[in-house]
Parts: structure tokens; sequence; C-alpha cells
């Protein structure tokens, strides 16, 4: 199934640069729309998954709403002045001229892979070591933003970690990874109780 | 997608899904229907038809939207419907669940540690949820009455669609709960009273998420609109 990605950038090498980082996955199929009105049109008219890469100016506050109902449609925000963050109530993504080009593929997978309706089979895989570090942390309690920090990767890296421990757990709550951590020996439970972690 | 209109016959919806058993009796209705159709019976218990239909069709279909027409009755009778809800969770399903889980406790052998981990887990998640739903109570709903009455004087920030993002991680977390007994904790429990209390569970987990999904396709809707109304 091939993952269309629509871009609508005035400036080239934002435009272009993007476009060649997303064509770099031969499943992205990329769309290079002139205006936002463009988008409202092909929104309307069409209803399968996209991402939308644009500048964080492109639309109006109630169009942002309208856009972000649909949930197979992701919105990710261009800004030429903001660092990289993710809007924790929209759960809008905006990247900068300074993300790297892995996280913005991961960013367009994450969309793509979250087949819905569609439950990803366990893998029943083992944690990596990194990835049992994160869930140390997470189990901890501390946030992505802090892990982020803690490990000096960013934050879509840290989601994209924790993506793929609940796929090999089968675990997705905070609370459940904490008992699952427990399970596992992964966090140590000789110092702190179980109760005060859960 | 199968779609339930009034002149089917209540059995007929029942023995198509028998998850809709506590959803009818959320609206008094109780079984001895004979073969009379959904319109009879709502007619008989005073019950508006289309909006037994706007439930029934979203709680057996995942993707029912209830077209715009169906979606006329009163955010009101929505209100008392989700309240029925809470209280059949509140005061039948999670006692049930946590007697359960302490007769599954009380009869497994040494390793139990683990069994009183589960336990932590459900305690908590029990917590949560009890505290969503005093929320939706006391804060959500009173909003919605407030609306109505064209009163905004209070809460002027707070939107419905703010309460429709908060239904995942209570969902989340009874997924994680019957994933953690099926595949991590070691099997020092009764078989029989563990799976008692995943059966209950997996009915739970259904009933929930359609009473979100409910909320979300059919009470955030009709406020939204009615915010417009209101709000410009």
């Amino acid at each position: 199934m091939s993952c269309r990605i629509f871009i609508i950038q005035n400036e080239d090498i934002i435009r272009e640069g993007l476009a060649a980082i997303l064509k770099r996955n031969p499943l992205n199929e990329v769309v290079i729309l002139d205006s936002a009105d463009q988008l409202m049109k092909h929104v309307k008219e069409r209803s399968e998954k996209r991402v939308v890469f644009c500048p964080d100016d492109c639309f109006r506050h109630s169009a942002i709403e309208e856009i972000n109902k649909n949930r197979k449609i992701k919105l990710v925000f261009v800004s030429v002045r903001d660092n990289g963050f993710i809007d924790k109530n929209s759960g809008i993504s905006t990247i900068s001229i300074e993300t790297g080009s892995r996280e913005i593929l991961e960013i367009v997978n994450s969309h793509f892979d979250d087949g819905e309706g569609v439950k990803k089979e366990l893998t029943g895989e083992e944690l990596t070591k990194r990835e049992k570090e994160i869930l140390r942390f997470v189990a901890s309690g501390f946030s992505n933003k802090q892990i982020a920090d803690k490990l000096y990767i960013s934050i879509h890296t840290v989601i994209t970690h924790r993506k793929n421990i609940t796929e090999k757990t089968g675990i997705k709550s905070v609370s459940g990874l904490t008992v699952y951590a427990i399970l596992k020996g992964i966090i140590d439970t000789e110092n702190i109780s179980p109760a005060e972690l859960i | 997608m199968q779609i339930f209109t009034e002149k089917d016959k209540m059995v007929a919806l029942i023995k198509a899904n028998y998850h809709l058993l506590p959803v009818i009796n959320r609206f008094g209705i109780k079984l001895g229907f004979g073969d009379k159709t959904v319109e009879q019976i709502c007619i008989e218990n005073g019950i508006d038809k289309s909006f037994f239909l706007a439930i029934v069709n979203a709680f057996h279909n995942e993707d029912y939207f209830p077209e715009q027409e169906l979606l006329s009755f009163s955010p009101l009778l929505i209100l008392d419907y989700l309240k029925q809800t809470h209280k059949y969770y509140t005061e039948y399903i999670l006692p049930k669940l946590e007697s359960q889980l302490t007769n599954m406790l009380s009869n497994s052998g040494p390793g139990k540690e683990e069994i009183g981990l589960i336990e932590l887990f459900y305690k908590k998640y029990e917590k949560e949820l009890l505290q969503h739903i005093r929320d939706e109570e006391n804060v959500v709903f009173p909003y919605v009455v407030n609306l109505i009455n064209n009163n905004l004087n209070e809460k002027r920030d707070f939107r419905i669609i703010d309460f429709k993002n908060e239904h995942t991680n209570v969902e989340n977390q009874i997924n994680d709960l019957r994933n953690l007994l099926l595949m991590y904790i070691s099997p020092v429990y009764d078989q029989d009273l563990c799976n008692e209390f995943l059966i209950t569970l997996s009915r739970f987990e259904k009933d929930i998420m359609d009473h979100a999904r409910i909320e979300d396709v059919i009470l955030v809707p009709r406020v939204m609109a009615i915010e417009k109304e209101m709000r410009g």
C-alpha cells in the first residue's frame, strides 16, 4: 500500500528538500499542492490516510480543528522559527529545518502503521537494550520530554521506542508497562515498593 | 453493517448481539417481549424510538454514525442513558471484577506476588475510572444541562470537544490488564477463577468502548451543534 503525502509549501528549498527525504521510502507517494484550499477540497472528496506537511500558519484555527477531526489525516507543521515539538492538545507534530530525515520518515511511518481496525499482531520479540532503558524511565514516571532530554535523543525517537515497546509487549498504559517492567525484572523493586510505582 | 430499524423484532436484536442485553436494560426494557417490534416496545415503555435506535446501532456497529435527523432528540436523554451506564459500571461491573480478583488472589499458590501486582494495577485503574466518571457527572453533564438552559455564564473555556479525548487511557488499561494475565503472569491461580475474571473483563471492555463511542458520536456532535448555535 502506498503512503500518500501532501506538501503545501511555497519555499522551494523546504518543499523540494522535504519531498526528496520522503521519497527515500519507495512506498511514499508525494504530491505537491499549491494551496490549502486544494487540500480542503481533496479532504472532502477522498477518505484514504494521508500525511500533510504545511507551514504552521497555513490554516485558520477552525480549519485545523476540522482537519484534525478526521483521524485519517495527520497534519505536520513545518516551522522556520520553532524547534520540533508535539502539541499535547491537538497531537500535531511540528518539525523544524533542524529535524533529521530519519525522524521525518518516522513521523510518516507511524501514521500509516497505525492501521485503523487492523490490529497489529504482537511480535513477542525481546526488548532491545535501548527499549529496556526507555521502559525503565517510563515505569519510573518520566515524561517523553524528560526521557528525550536525559538520553539526548529527540522526542519523536522516544515516541517511536515507546510504540515499539507496546507492539512487542502488548501493553499500552504507563501503569501496565510498570507492572511488566517489575515482572521482567527490568526495574528493581528492592528499594521501592511496587505500590509506589504502579 | 447491520442497521436495526423500528420494524425489527426486539428479540432479533438480542439474538444478533447479546451485548445489547444490559443496553436495553438501561432503557428499562425487560425480557419476555414476545415477538414485539422495537417500535411497539418503545411506545409501551415511553422511550424515544429514534434515540433508542441511535444507541443500539452505535453499540452494535463500530462504524455507525447516526444521520442528522436521528440526532434531533434532547441531549438530556443521552445524559440519562450515560448515567444509567455509569451506574451499571459502578454498582455492578466494578464490584464484580473486584470480588473475582480477590477470590482469585486468595485461591492462589506460592508466587502469588505477581497477582498482587495485578491487584495494585486494577485498584489504580478503578480509581481512575471512578474519577473519570465523577468528572463526567460533575463537570461535563452539568455543562451540557446549562448549555441547554441557555446558560453560558460558567466554564467559558470548556468545550465539549475537550472531553472527547479523555477516553483512551481508560480503555488502554483494560487491554493491559487482559494482556498481563494472558501473557505474563505465572499461572499459580485457580484457572476457572481466572477465566471468570477474564470473561467479565472482556464484556466490560466491549461495553465501555461502545459507551465511549456513544459519547463521541452522539453526545459530542449534538452538543457541538448547540454550542455553535449559541456561541456563533
